[in-house]
This record gives C-alpha cells, sequence and structure tokens, in this order.
C-alpha cells in the first residue's frame, strides 16, 4: 500500500485528498470520502441530510475501514475513472454524475451557476446573477 | 458569456484579440473541465442557451452560427436564431423548438444516457492528465471518452488537438460523415427565419 496524493475532479469542484493506494484501488478514510463526494460514510451508508444510501458491497471497506473510492462511486450509480501518475505518488480521479441526476437538472430549468476562470485566470461565475437576460455562447478553437 | 471549451487560455487568447467587431461587452471563460458543457447539456459548439430574468434556463443549448458560412455543413441560416433571439429580447416571445422526434421535451436540454455521462467523466479525467503532461495515460481515457460517447462533439472532436489528430481535416470528416449516418443528432436549428426583425434591434 502506498500513500499517494489523491486530486479528484468531481463535476463541480476538483479537490485534493490524502488516500493509500493499492493495485487499481484508491482507499479513502470516511472524512476523505466526504470531502471528494459531497456523501458522508455514517453505520447506515452513505448520508446527505437526512438521504442515506446503503452500502451493501462488502468490498466496498477494507479491514481497516477505508473506502474503496471506486465502490463508493459505484454504490452512488456515478461513473468513475482513475489513473495512478507517473511518479506514483499521486493519483487522480474523475467522480461524473449519474445520467437521471443529470436530467433532473436539465428539466428543473433553473440555470446552474458553474465556477469557471476568465481570460486573466481569474475565478468567474457562469452564469452571473445579474438579473438579466443572458446569452450563454459556447464556443471553441476547435 | 462567450465560454470556451478549450484546454488552456493559451489557446483561446488568440482566437479573443482577434474578434471583428472586438469583444467589448462579452465576458470570456475558459471551461477546461467541461463542467458548464455538462451542466448545460452542450455536446457541440458554437452552441447558445438563453437564461431569463428569473434564472430559468428558457431555451436549451441549439447550434447557433454566428454567420452562414460553414452553412452546407451546418444546414442552418443564422437568421433564423438572430431573428428569434431579437424577438425574446425586445418581445419576451419564445421560439416554438422543433421535436428531436425521440419523445424526449425539446425545450430542456435532451437528457443524456449513462454511457455519456461516464464518457464526459473519462473525458474530464483524460483533459486533466493531458493538462499534466501525463500523455498516455491521457490518450487512454480519451479514446474511452470517444469510445462512449461518439457523437458528443465537445468530446469526440474537442479532444482532437490533445491527440493529435486534425479538427479540421480528415479526423473531422470522418466525424462529420459517422454524425450525419446517425442522423444529424442534437442539431435542432431554432426557428425564426420568418419572423421579421424588431425594428429597433
Amino acid at each position: 500500500m502506498t500513500p499517494v496524493e489523491l486530486t479528484v475532479l468531481s463535476t463541480d469542484e476538483t479537490v485534493t485528498v490524502g488516500a493509500l493506494a493499492e493495485d487499481d484501488r484508491l482507499l479513502l478514510e470516511a472524512s476523505a470520502v466526504h470531502a471528494v463526494t459531497g456523501w458522508e460514510p455514517k453505520p447506515e451508508g452513505l448520508c446527505r441530510g437526512d438521504l442515506c444510501i446503503p452500502v451493501r458491497d462488502p468490498a466496498a471497506r477494507d479491514h481497516e475501514g477505508r473506502y474503496d473510492l471506486a465502490r463508493v462511486a459505484a454504490a452512488l450509480h456515478r461513473p468513475y475513472a482513475a489513473e495512478r501518475l507517473d511518479d506514483e505518488s499521486r493519483a487522480v480521479a474523475a467522480i461524473g454524475e449519474a445520467a437521471h441526476e443529470r436530467a433532473a437538472v436539465y428539466n428543473d430549468g433553473t440555470a446552474p451557476r458553474v465556477d469557471l476562470i476568465d481570460l486573466d485566470g481569474n475565478p468567474i461565475t457562469v452564469p452571473d446573477h445579474s438579473r438579466r437576460k443572458r446569452l450563454l455562447l459556447a464556443w471553441s478553437s476547435w | 458569456m462567450a465560454v470556451a471549451l478549450d484546454d488552456s487560455l493559451d489557446v483561446i487568447r488568440p482566437w479573443v484579440e482577434a474578434a471583428d467587431p472586438p469583444l467589448t461587452s462579452v465576458r470570456v471563460a475558459l471551461d477546461a473541465d467541461h463542467r458548464l458543457a455538462e451542466a448545460y447539456g452542450i455536446t457541440n459548439v458554437p452552441a447558445t442557451v438563453w437564461i431569463d430574468e428569473d434564472d430559468k434556463v428558457v431555451k436549451p443549448p441549439t447550434i447557433t452560427p454566428g454567420n452562414n458560412m460553414f452553412q452546407e455543413f451546418t444546414k442552418i441560416d443564422a437568421e433564423g436564431h438572430h431573428a428569434a433571439l431579437r424577438r425574446w429580447v425586445h418581445e419576451g416571445v419564445l421560439p416554438e423548438l422543433p421535436d428531436r422526434g425521440d419523445g424526449t421535451d425539446a425545450n430542456v436540454a435532451r437528457p443524456p444516457t449513462a454511457e455519456e455521462q461516464t464518457g464526459r467523466t473519462e473525458r474530464r479525467l483524460a483533459s486533466w492528465l493531458h493538462r499534466n503532461g501525463q500523455t498516455e495515460a491521457a490518450e487512454r481515457h480519451y479514446a474511452r471518452a470517444v469510445q462512449l460517447a461518439p457523437l458528443d462533439w465537445t468530446i469526440s472532436r474537442g479532444s482532437m488537438p490533445a491527440r493529435g489528430q486534425d479538427p479540421f481535416g480528415n479526423d473531422f470528416f470522418d466525424l462529420y460523415q459517422e454524425w450525419e449516418d446517425a442522423g444529424r443528432p442534437d442539431y435542432q436549428a431554432v426557428p425564426g427565419g420568418d419572423v421579421p426583425p424588431s425594428p429597433d434591434a
């Protein structure tokens, strides 16, 4: 088992936590799971407010009680991808959003706010809070 | 707001500087992780989303070329959505969006499939790896992402520069053919061509 600095790219932010890597597995303490997923591990499952999702997969935790991040993502029905970096002391994982969660946001119709950077590299929230009509244009160099 | 689905500020800066007329009232942001693209269901560019005074998405992403330079490919007359946009801004009237023909509500972004969501997740990881010099690992995840969501152009075409492919050459034409054979998904034009522009627009 190797200690790694783990960067997790979620749908709305990027968080770095400590983890242990063993083969393809990334093992996290409960507090780190909470930090990277927003779901807090409790005896009844992964919880957010009053809602708890049970973790039925016995392999989701190791004998020390650490959580396997891939199996946590699976319990939350979220897509997951991960990679160890060349120097072995770092790893990166991406945890996406389930299709039905995404569809619910689209159906709700409220414009989500997303934190991006502007041309100077400064943080900018899109869309702004101007209470006017706004047009978002997605463009690219490609 | 003009949000670029590109890997770095250095890539987009020359485009912003070359804008004619200059971008004076438009703010530019970079979305290298495609977080905004996913939040609004954007699968190609140039796409626009309309948001009203109450923070409601009143028109989901649709393809809206700025002019008719590439109309041969887009088959979209820019005058149509420009007229529809003016009408919404001045009169508050929204266009009636054409049915997608797949049973989904044309007034909200098309719900993604599980494969597309996994593809977006793989692309987000791939792009991060690419930006952090992990080229080989990035390629594995880009390939997986494109396999999962081949007709999401923000994934398939958007990853071409990072993968050493040409987004304006044969790689593009192959993708274009595949997409055309699939019935040109996610490309419903905003109607409005028959709406005369508002006199004060």
